[in-house]
């Protein structure tokens, strides 16, 4: 069973998630501050990390920092609504998704369940040519996508922008992390592009593009793949 | 003011008088009729001095006895005199001319200045009228610019003190000509501090351009009115002076009253404010408690043993419930207060609409199950500059409203469109609609419609119209034919989008 590490200072919170992971069969190892998250992470090296942004001793985007200098499990952060800028900074620092609190077990397990999967297969390299979400389908081999069984034609750039979002189904990327992953470092910023080009997708991918069923927009944050689980 | 004809006519005429007189007494009387054609003679001269004043009247005097001298006095024709005692009588006849002529003078004055008055004491009257129906100073000094510049010819511009009221300075729009005229600006303000009329034609600094005259009510000084006139030597004339004190007197209780009417208003707002605080107070704190006690009471009663199944699921549904009620209006009290304390930032941005509806529609789809949500956004729909945590968050209200104030399953509608310089949504619901007349105050803060069911304490449409606004929008509501609200957005669309041709990245299929 995969071992998580709860780096939260409110005892209720530590609580309510001790119950509910442990309840659903995950390991838990706890910490009430940065400085105690950091060791505990070295020495029992867990699986995931669930990091509340807000801790007492030091700033959450810190912690992330110096835990991805040698640590590759993926870290969940948690934060307050309208920390919009802490969330990016922790996701383009190395976190993997975040939780906006209040947030329900089920939204929690999802994110857990999404990141570690994640983990697991870029451990194992790329072993599935073929990428299914729903009706949605890449053959990363042929190039092809496929919408419940009819092929879509993109373009380049089409294609590598929902290759990159299918990878990474079920978790949220940056504006950034998109646009240095399709276009490459130097566009980093032209989040202009990457919006014209998510719209394009959604007119060939989406039966409704005003409501998308895969590819969703996180305000101010960036673009997930939306996967059931 | 009566009307005096021209000098060379007004002499002429005299001259004319004169001869007439001698024609009319030499046809009736002869020659030797002396005491009747001195009579005419004086009448013509009293003619003559109503109508042409003082001057030409002694012209007359001067003629007519030359006249009566030339035609009656023996030896007739020649202005020579035999009899001394006619020399008396020259003169009798030159001084009664005279005196009549003073007199009626004087009359004359007095009528004009009679006239004048009651002409300026309408023109007080029709001013007192006109100032009674100004709501605002600036409207007091606009009549009263141009009522003194129409009755008295003179340029008066009024000085309002400033907000500490320590200093005077121009309305604002209107240029004194203080700011660049320190010595003038001096007098001025010198006049608003001692509270005494100086400048042109007073006794204080009369080398001054203009005249200074500090308005007076009941509660003390509340402005300065400046006078400037093209012919100075007006501003010394004791009647302008007087006419001058009783405009002032009208004008400063015009702006007193002014003044009371808006520390009323601002009194009447306070205590408004005051009444809203304290019922926002007692009714955030009945919305926050509800929920807490039904969470409070759930949780407790599950700690109890004997409780079953279905119970215990059916309370922590309600804690569940609760809890994200609770989360909603702590996040609208959070929202409201950051709004209004200008803590947002709007981080605007080129995006497609379409993102931050199905961002929206997203984030609100669990309570959104079980309700035809149809969008129709136009395929030409520009980008819009918006920030995008807060439309979606406005579109979440809108939602969160419609979703509280309709039936359980009627529609709702998300359309937009191009609309002049911009783009236009429409949230639209198939619900009661809004009451006539609380179209504008739903949008208000703390407010809910007559008759409202549930909890909420009334900010998700207020936070919808500070959001709106702070992107330089609109938002109103409607109600559809057919039934229902419908709330309409408008973001204008300002400047050109970045180009959104990219560049190609380096490909590597």
């Amino acid at each position: 069973m995969p071992l998580l590490l709860v780096v939260e200072d409110d005892t209720q919170m530590r609580k309510f998630l001790r119950a509910s992971l442990s309840s659903h069969g995950y390991r838990l190892v706890e910490a009430v501050n940065g400085s105690e998250g950091l060791t505990q992470a070295a020495s029992y090296n867990p699986d995931l990390i669930l990091l509340d942004l807000g801790l007492p001793d030091m700033d959450g985007l810190l912690v992330t920092k110096r835990l991805r200098e040698w640590a590759s499990a993926p870290i969940i952060v948690i934060s307050a609504r309208g920390q919009e800028d802490d969330k990016i900074n922790a996701l383009d620092a190395g976190a993997d998704d975040y939780l906006t609190k209040p947030f329900g077990t089920g939204e929690l397990l999802a994110r857990i369940r999404v990141a570690l999967r994640h983990s697991a297969r870029s451990r194992q390299e790329r072993s599935e040519p073929i990428l299914t979400v729903g009706e949605l389908s890449i053959d990363l081999d042929k190039r092809t996508v496929h919408v419940a069984g009819r092929e879509v034609h993109l373009t380049p750039i089409e294609y590598k922008l929902l290759a990159t979002l299918l990878k990474n189904a079920g978790k949220v990327l940056t504006h950034r992390q998109l646009l240095k992953e399709v276009w490459g470092p130097g566009y980093a910023n032209n989040t202009q592009y990457l919006r014209v080009y998510m719209v394009q997708l959604r007119h060939k991918l989406e039966v409704d593009a005003a409501r998308p069923r895969y590819l969703v927009t996180e305000p101010g944050v960036g673009y997930r793949l939306k996967s059931d689980n | 003011m009566r009307q005096i004809p021209g000098a060379p006519i007004a002499f002429l005429a005299a001259g004319t008088s004169a001869l007439l007189a001698t024609a009319i007494s030499w046809t009736a009387f002869g020659p030797r009729q002396l005491a009747d054609a001195v009579m005419v003679y004086l009448l013509s001269i009293v003619l003559v001095s109503l109508r042409f004043g003082y001057g030409p009247s002694l012209l007359a005097a001067v003629l007519s006895v030359l006249c009566f001298d030339f035609f009656f006095i023996p030896p007739l024709y020649t202005f020579a005199v035999h009899d001394l005692s006619h020399v008396v009588t020259f003169g009798v006849m030159f001084l009664v001319a005279l005196v009549i002529s003073n007199l009626t003078q004087r009359v004359r004055a007095q009528a004009d200045a009679a006239e004048q008055r009651e002409q300026r004491t309408a023109a007080l009257y029709a001013l007192s009228g006109e100032l009674a129906a100004a709501k605002r100073v600036e409207d007091i000094s606009q009549i009263a610019t141009r009522h003194l510049f129409d009755t008295l010819g003179l340029h008066a511009m009024l000085l309002v003190p400033t907000s500490d009221r320590s200093k005077v300075r121009a309305l604002p729009g209107q240029n004194s000509g203080l700011s660049n005229n320190e010595p003038e600006a001096n007098v001025a303000q010198w006049v608003w501090d001692h509270q005494r009329p100086a400048g042109l034609g007073r006794d204080v600094v009369s080398s001054s351009f203009k005249s200074y005259l500090p308005l007076l009510a009941s509660r003390g000084r509340v402005a300065v009115l400046s006078i400037g006139s093209r012919d100075p030597a007006r501003l010394q004339s004791p009647e302008i002076q007087e006419y001058l004190a009783a405009f002032a007197n009208q004008i400063a209780s015009a702006i007193e009253r002014t003044d009371l009417a808006s520390e009323a208003e601002w009194a009447q707002l306070q205590m408004k404010t005051e009444q809203m605080r304290s019922s926002l107070l007692s009714s955030v704190s009945h919305d926050l408690r509800t929920p807490l006690a039904v969470v409070t009471g759930a949780a407790s009663s599950l700690l109890e043993d004997a409780i079953d199944a279905t119970t215990r699921r059916e309370l922590t549904e309600t804690i569940l419930q609760e809890a994200l009620r609770l989360n909603r209006l702590v996040r609208n009290l959070l929202d409201m207060t950051r709004l209004e304390a200008g803590a947002v930032r709007v981080n605007k941005e080129w995006q497609p609409l379409e993102e931050v509806v199905g961002s929206a529609l997203n984030r609100m789809e669990d309570a959104l199950a079980g309700r035809q949500v149809v969008t129709d956004l136009a395929l030409d729909l520009p980008l819009v500059p918006l920030d995008a945590v807060l439309i979606q968050q406005l579109f979440v209200n809108l939602l969160e409203n419609a979703l509280k104030y309709t039936p359980a399953g009627s529609p709702i509608e998300i359309r937009a469109g191009v609309r002049a310089g911009g783009v236009e949504i429409v949230v639209a619901d198939r619900g009661p609609g809004i009451p006539a007349g609380e179209e504008q105050r739903v949008f208000d803060k703390f407010y809910r419609v007559s008759g409202a069911q549930g909890g909420g304490v009334g900010l998700g449409l207020a936070i919808c119209k500070g959001i709106v606004m702070a992107h330089g929008g609109q938002l109103f509501v409607s109600n559809r034919a057919g039934g229902g609200a419908e709330f309409h957005i408008y973001l204008p669309v300002d400047g050109e989008p970045p180009s959104p041709e990219a560049p190609d990245p380096v490909e590597e299929i």
